[in-house]
């Protein structure tokens, strides 16, 4: 277990509700609600619309779960990070037990939820992803080893399958070219975030790539990434599992993508260098992985 | 923190701990139906 942090030494301590909020990593649930949405729709069954409602608020629910989990378990390397060190538990808002109390309900509630208002297959796979988070990319890899958001980011790869499975009650071709396009994604996005603030994740102890295999090789790592990244958005199209509208999208956001992570790759950084490129590709994914998962709904609905 | 700030983030967190009680039950009131609609 992580060693103590700040607030453990405290007496009790009464946390807002902001804090508890602030736990469960909204902007990083954004994404994770949206392809789960996405992987909803685009679904060949229609779902009832309350129950699809449920189904990504249990999504948002687990992802917060496990978000409250992460941070009760690295309070200590939060606390030596700007990027974090204002998270409620190394600031000293909160105390640990009313975290993991928070963290643990959260993750049952979300799951029981969803096999009530669904189906046995989309909790398995809420479930198995809140434990994948927690337990594989937490507890085990994190502080362990430069592959951690590698296996890791298979944690943030299930919410499509999960709202696939919410609508049909099993899970298909298109479902896991969803789950291994986010897979895929995860280590380019997370590296380019890694190459700018590697001095944090050195403070911290995290074995981060830049950290542990340095630069170079980590601009090299974010291009292979890329490629079968790409090869695996196309998929869905070239298998004729998505239609025109996605099509499109792919193949433009992928070319920007690709050129985004050449840049990166062929680059070295100077002294105090502003990382502008790198940031820019940090960036981009982001807004790259909305708008496949969008395409992929839009074509669906309009297909519809 | 003093006992008047305590108070206060209590009152507050009982507030929404209602509220999100009061949510949940419109919501299983609303799957229940939304299933009954579903298996008619």
């Amino acid at each position: 277990m992580a060693s103590a942090a700040p607030a453990t030494a405290a007496a009790p301590l009464t946390a807002d509700w902001r804090d508890f909020l602030a736990l469960t990593k909204p902007r990083v649930m954004s994404l994770v609600v949206f392809t789960g949405l996405c992987g909803l729709l685009a679904a060949p069954l229609p779902i009832h619309p309350v129950l699809g409602f449920t189904a990504v608020l249990c999504i948002a629910l687990g992802a917060g779960a496990a978000g409250a989990l992460n941070q009760w378990y690295e309070a200590d390397i939060d606390a030596l990070m700007k990027r974090t060190a204002d998270r409620p538990l190394p600031a000293g808002r909160m105390d640990r037990q009313s975290a993991l109390h928070f963290g643990v309900g959260l993750a049952a509630f979300s799951v029981l939820l969803l096999y009530f208002a669904t189906n046995w297959v989309a909790a398995a796979i809420l479930a198995l992803s809140i434990l994948f988070y927690v337990l594989v990319y937490t507890v085990w890899l994190k502080r362990r080893t430069p592959q951690n958001i590698v296996i890791g980011g298979a944690a943030g790869a299930f919410p499509p399958v999960i709202g696939w499975a919410a609508a049909t009650g099993d899970v298909s071709l298109l479902p896991v070219l969803l789950f291994s396009l986010v897979f895929l994604w995860t280590p380019p996005h997370f590296w380019a975030l890694a190459l700018f603030m590697k001095s944090d994740y050195a403070k911290a102890g995290v074995p981060m790539l830049p950290v542990v295999a340095g630069e170079r090789s980590t601009r090299v790592q974010i291009l292979l990434y890329t490629l079968p990244m790409i090869a695996v958005a196309l998929l869905p199209f070239a298998l004729d599992l998505a239609g025109r509208i996605y099509g499109i999208v792919a193949c433009g956001a992928s070319v920007v993508f690709a050129f985004l992570s050449t840049r990166v790759a062929l680059r070295r950084s100077a002294l105090n260098d502003a990382m502008k490129p790198e940031k820019q590709l940090f960036a981009f994914s982001i807004l790259y992985l909305f708008g496949v998962f969008a395409a992929l709904a839009l074509d669906r609905l309009v297909l519809a | 923190m003093n006992e008047q700030e305590v108070r206060k983030r209590q009152r507050s967190r009982a507030k929404v701990m209602g509220l999100l009680l009061l949510a949940l039950v419109i919501l299983i009131y609303g799957i229940s139906i939304a299933k009954m609609v579903v298996a008619s």
